[in-house]
């Protein structure tokens, strides 16, 4: 029903496409001058990884991702942001000075050199048949599409069921954590 | 899970389970097909394009006439007539309206981030428009896409929108407007975890994120997943009030205390965006609460109504367009239902206050929601076939959804009904403390306050 | 295919790095972070793709793990923004060059 993305020529293109994008954006993340813009392209850079994602075959991932930070992450930021005052202009002006420019062009060249060239020297095959498990779940209801949320959701509640709990309890102490952080001595002075 | 656990005496489903509902097999690409565009071309660009046209013309004409019905909703409440000039009742106000609005100087506030000021409204619009791709219309070819990850691509998508809406308050460089904005980030994120959290209740029955899956899944079982979660449905409505910026959650853009909150610079065109926006929003969390929660597209009788129309052959155009469009009949129906509601309610409550907002959030309704999830995964678990790890067999895992004997049905009504009352008294008792979120009673400690302060005014002037 | 996406991964990952070196607001550097989680959660996706294409048992463990890494993002973003809004509260700024107090 549904044209096999992954075998078609295209799919190098998408993620080309998308790479770009993502990369793109990402330096506009780290040179915009008002944190602001900043937010907005990473939003942008988030959304080209969530691209990838479904580009990849992670659909799943893909939706979470957009809905865990744009709708989730990036929202807090933006509300920080204009908490701490992201309105004044003379407070946001970064000017990146030369010293910082070139640490971070070296930091560019080096890291992003070195896994580049780590990345060309592996030269694994990438051949994108569907896995196993998708291959067996052809009788899905709906062949064709793909059952990837199930899969996800069997492994992360079976075989990732204690690291799952785990996060839970991170989750759980991160809020707790940010309440007591972001409350403050005000309110015990307000009592 | 299986095995010596299984009580024999259970009642078992019924019945086995029936063959999957017929959908009708013939569908407008064989049309454009036949006047020689090629197959892939035809299935996979033409006619796309042409669902895409078709439904943004109806949904921005809706989205035009909803503006109408809202004011004639709010006069009909109010005992007034509403539009009544132009045109005959009013109806060509909506046409009066944007032709107003397109004509209008479209201004940028001096110190405005220019960029995210002219981008925001754009972002919000393009959001909300978007979603309507997911959006399952109607049977057979009545939808244009579905994809595997629907439900959790249409709330991701959405809160993309309320990114606009942040960004619009903060970019107008005004007080009010970032005051508008802050209180609706705080609203959104608030808000949308109970909105996701309610939608897992349902997702438990349905087993798929898919929409048209979600409504396939209610016409197999024959059952509205609102039927078996009520909790999660009015958790799910409050929630998208509040996610769309309805009153009685209007925080963001009051216009009693903020003059407009987020969208208080714009105007004209950019303006309209936002109303655009805000409006195709209304539709869309409409459109899940009815494909999620009353059965989408489909209703018992559905099918006999066709089969008047077109027989009973399922594979001939006829039968395909007279279920299609019925289908799409039967969302639109829906929809409007919940559309009305929302208004009714937007002029029905008074705006909530700031904290009882996030007291009516973060205490009441995410939760609810979380011990909905908690009691019907367990009823769940334990109805299921002990086969399937379940203990009382009264509902199967079926490759086409769930099916349950009568026995099953009324067992998923009680257990949701009593978990519906337990949640209600549970959390009147824990949150006892919580009377701010009783407007009635706190207009009437008002009321006895003042009648209080009168008393003693006249004592004093008494003396 | 699977050096495409290791590429564009470490780009981004090196664009993240040299954020953090680089900017002054604690926010803007938060971001960064993010940056770095997402380019190791496209590693994740892209081994978990390959490890699935040469037949490799439980082809979803790296989705699972890239889950994982968003949680930890979001609880990360939530303590860390708290953090700047106590900070802002107490020293009325969020530029990492006037958070000093630690140094004497």
């Amino acid at each position: 029903m549904y044209p096999d993305l992954q075998s078609s020529p295209w799919f190098l293109g998408a993620v080309i496409a998308f790479g770009l994008w993502a990369v793109a954006t990402g330096s506009v993340v780290i040179t915009a001058q008002r944190p602001v813009h900043a937010a907005l392209a990473l939003v942008s850079a988030l959304m080209a990884v969530a691209g990838l994602f479904a580009v990849l075959g992670a659909e799943f991932l893909a939706g979470a991702q957009v809905l865990v930070y744009v709708g989730g992450v990036m929202v807090l930021f933006v509300f920080v942001i204009m908490v701490v005052g992201g309105g004044r202009k003379t407070a946001e002006v970064e000017p990146v000075s030369g010293v910082r420019f070139l640490a971070a062009t070296v930091v560019v060249l080096v890291i992003g050199g070195s896994i580049v060239l780590g990345a060309r020297s592996a030269q694994p095959a990438f051949e994108l048949r569907p896995g196993p498990r998708a291959a067996a779940s052809k009788d899905a209801v709906r062949a064709g599409v793909s059952r990837n949320t199930e899969d996800v959701g069997t492994d992360l509640y079976t075989r990732a069921a204690l690291p799952f709990e785990v996060a839970s309890l991170l989750l759980l102490v991160a809020i707790v954590g940010a309440v007591v952080l972001a409350k403050g001595r005000r309110v015990e002075q307000d009592d | 899970m299986s095995g010596p656990i299984a009580l024999h005496w259970a009642p078992q489903a019924a019945s086995p389970p029936p063959p999957p509902p017929v959908v009708p097999s013939w569908s407008p690409v064989e049309l454009i097909e036949s006047i020689g565009v090629p197959h892939g071309f035809a299935e996979y660009v033409v006619w796309p394009a042409v669902q895409l046209a078709l439904i943004l013309f109806v949904v921005l004409t809706a989205v035009a006439y909803l503006t109408y019905l809202e004011r004639k909703v709010a006069a009909f409440i109010q005992a007034r007539l509403g539009p009544m000039r132009v045109g005959p009742v009013g109806l060509l106000q909506p046409l009066a309206d944007g032709l107003k609005l397109l004509s209008k100087e479209d201004l940028v506030p001096a110190g405005a981030d220019r960029f995210v000021y002219l981008a925001a409204p754009v972002l919000a619009v393009t959001a909300a428009l978007g979603l309507l791709v997911l959006v399952p219309f109607g049977a057979a070819w009545g939808t244009v896409t579905d994809i595997n990850i629907g439900l959790l691509f249409l709330l991701a998508v959405a809160s993309i929108g309320v990114l606009g809406i942040v960004l619009a308050g903060w970019a107008s460089n005004s007080k009010y407007a970032l005051l508008g904005a802050m209180r609706s980030s705080a609203q959104l994120v608030s808000y949308e975890v109970a909105l996701g959290l309610a939608l897992v209740g349902p997702l438990l029955f349905a087993r798929t994120l898919s929409m048209q899956e979600i409504v396939e899944s209610q016409r197999f079982t024959g059952l509205w997943w609102v039927a078996v979660q009520p909790l999660a449905f009015v958790v799910y409505f409050i929630g998208s009030l509040a996610e769309t910026n309805r009153a009685p959650f209007d925080l963001p853009e009051s216009e009693s205390e903020l003059v407009a909150g987020f969208h208080v610079e714009y105007s004209g065109f950019r303006w309209s965006l936002f109303f655009m926006a805000e409006y195709a929003n209304i539709i869309i969390t409409s459109a899940i609460a009815a494909t999620v929660f009353l059965g989408g597209w489909s209703m018992p009788g559905l099918e006999t109504a066709v089969s008047w129309i077109a027989g009973t052959d399922a594979t001939t155009p006829l039968y395909s367009t007279a279920f299609t469009l019925l289908s799409i009949g039967v969302f639109a129906g829906k929809v409007l239902v919940l559309v009305y509601v929302v208004m009714w309610v937007r002029w029905t409550l008074p705006r909530y206050r700031y904290d009882q907002l996030m007291d009516l959030g973060w205490r009441w309704l995410i939760p609810v929601s979380l011990a909905n999830i908690l009691i019907s995964a367990f009823a769940f678990l334990v109805a299921m076939r002990p086969d399937q790890g379940g203990l009382l067999g009264l509902v199967e895992v079926t490759k086409n959804g769930l099916w349950m004997g009568w026995a099953g049905t009324a067992y998923f009504l009680l257990v949701n009904l009593a978990t519906f009352a337990m949640a209600a008294w549970l959390l009147a008792k824990l949150n006892k403390t919580a009377w701010s979120t009783d407007l009635h009673a706190l207009r009437r400690v008002e009321a006895l306050r003042r009648a209080g302060r009168l008393a003693t005014a006249e004592e004093a002037r008494a003396e | 295919m699977l050096t495409t996406v290791l590429t564009i991964s470490g780009l981004m990952f090196a664009l993240g790095v040299a954020g953090v070196l680089t900017r002054r607001n604690i926010i803007v550097i938060f971001m960064a972070i993010e940056l770095i989680l997402n380019a190791a959660n496209l590693n994740f996706v892209a081994f978990s793709r390959y490890w699935a294409s040469i037949g490799g048992i439980s082809p979803h463990t790296g989705e699972v793990f890239a889950v994982f890494v968003m949680v930890v993002a979001a609880a990360e973003a939530a303590v860390g923004l708290g953090l700047v809004i106590a900070l802002y509260r107490n020293r009325g700024t969020v530029s990492v060059d006037d958070i000093d107090l630690l140094k004497w």
